[in-house]
């Protein structure tokens, strides 16, 4: 049914006001998944044009920024689905990549302070980039996105359970490449630290 | 039998008992607030009080506030705005010039 314009004009007006501000994040979840950037631009346009087009559908006053990653999280399967060169990793191989990974990264090496020695800026952009999915999607929707585990899931289409797995092998498996890049940048290793530990808040004794 | 507990962080009578093991085990999920409230007491009291725990804890939310910073160094490029705008406008997108988020 065709609406009439001023029903327009508060359908454009509520979608620009309530969907459109979340295009940076939008942006960051379909880059995320291409680790394109040309990719991330299709999907990300893709992804507002469905979300327009259903703008009546999405429920006022509920999460807007979940409603959109779902949108784009269904706009990549079907690009992927389409070129059908991308191959991602079962869940069983999943198990056979995180179990090669070494439990013991910094904190249980005993060296809280490699953190604070690595510029961990661009050096978590590249870990993050690397991540092999479907780890990545699970780290960045809930550690950079803010998501919970429960929107994740949804928004991946999985239950809370894989989300909760993908996610802690993810940030597993991030910790290991910091640690690689630490000792790719002369970064003595954690059991040899050469500055004096940085201040850090104690618990009550 | 002594009285004292075994473990520095051990809860009081009648709270949920949690050692330095299941802390460690589940200190991502407190983190990220995904305990229930009983166990996030729990864990929280014990990280207070327990001096082998609290240093994993410390690397662990340094970690996850470190990923979490990579959102602020992420945004849209300008053309990617564009093209979204254009797109939008071919499918009859009308916005309010006067509420500017579009120029944002």
């Amino acid at each position: 049914m065709a609406l009439t314009p001023a029903e327009q004009r508060e359908y454009d007006s509520s979608f620009e006001v309530e969907a459109l501000p979340w295009l940076d994040d939008v942006y960051r979840f379909a880059l995320s998944l291409t680790r394109n950037e040309a990719d991330a631009d299709d999907i990300v346009q893709e992804t507002y044009l469905r979300a327009y087009r259903s703008w009546h559908t999405f429920e006022r006053g509920s999460d807007g920024r979940r409603w959109l990653f779902t949108i784009c999280r269904n706009a990549f399967l079907r690009t992927r689905e389409r070129a059908r060169h991308q191959v991602e990793l079962e869940d069983g191989d999943v198990e056979a990549v995180a179990s090669q990974v070494a439990e013991n990264t910094g904190a249980t090496s005993g060296d809280e302070r490699l953190l604070t020695r690595l510029d961990l800026g661009p050096a978590l952009s590249e870990a993050l980039g690397r991540l092999a999915e479907p780890f990545r999607s699970a780290v960045t929707l809930v550690d950079v996105e803010d998501q919970s585990y429960e929107a994740a899931a949804e928004i991946l289409g999985v239950p809370i359970g894989t989300v909760r797995s993908r996610l802690f092998r993810g940030r597993r498996l991030l910790q290991q490449m910091l640690t690689e890049y630490a000792r790719d940048a002369g970064i003595p290793t954690p059991m040899t630290p050469v500055v004096a530990p940085v201040a850090t808040p104690q618990p009550h004794r | 039998m002594s009285d004292l507990p075994k473990d520095p962080g051990a809860a009081p009578a009648g709270a949920v008992a949690v050692d330095c093991s299941m802390v460690l085990q589940q200190l991502w999920e407190y983190l990220d607030s995904e305990l229930g409230a009983e166990k996030m007491q729990a864990v929280r009291t014990h990280l207070t009080l327990c001096t082998k725990c609290y240093p994993h804890y410390d690397f662990e939310k340094a970690f996850l506030d470190a990923i979490g910073d990579c959102r602020c160094t992420t945004c849209a490029p300008h053309d990617v705005r564009c093209h979204v705008i254009e797109a939008l406008r071919r499918a009859g997108f009308c916005p309010d010039e006067r509420a500017g988020v579009v120029n944002q």
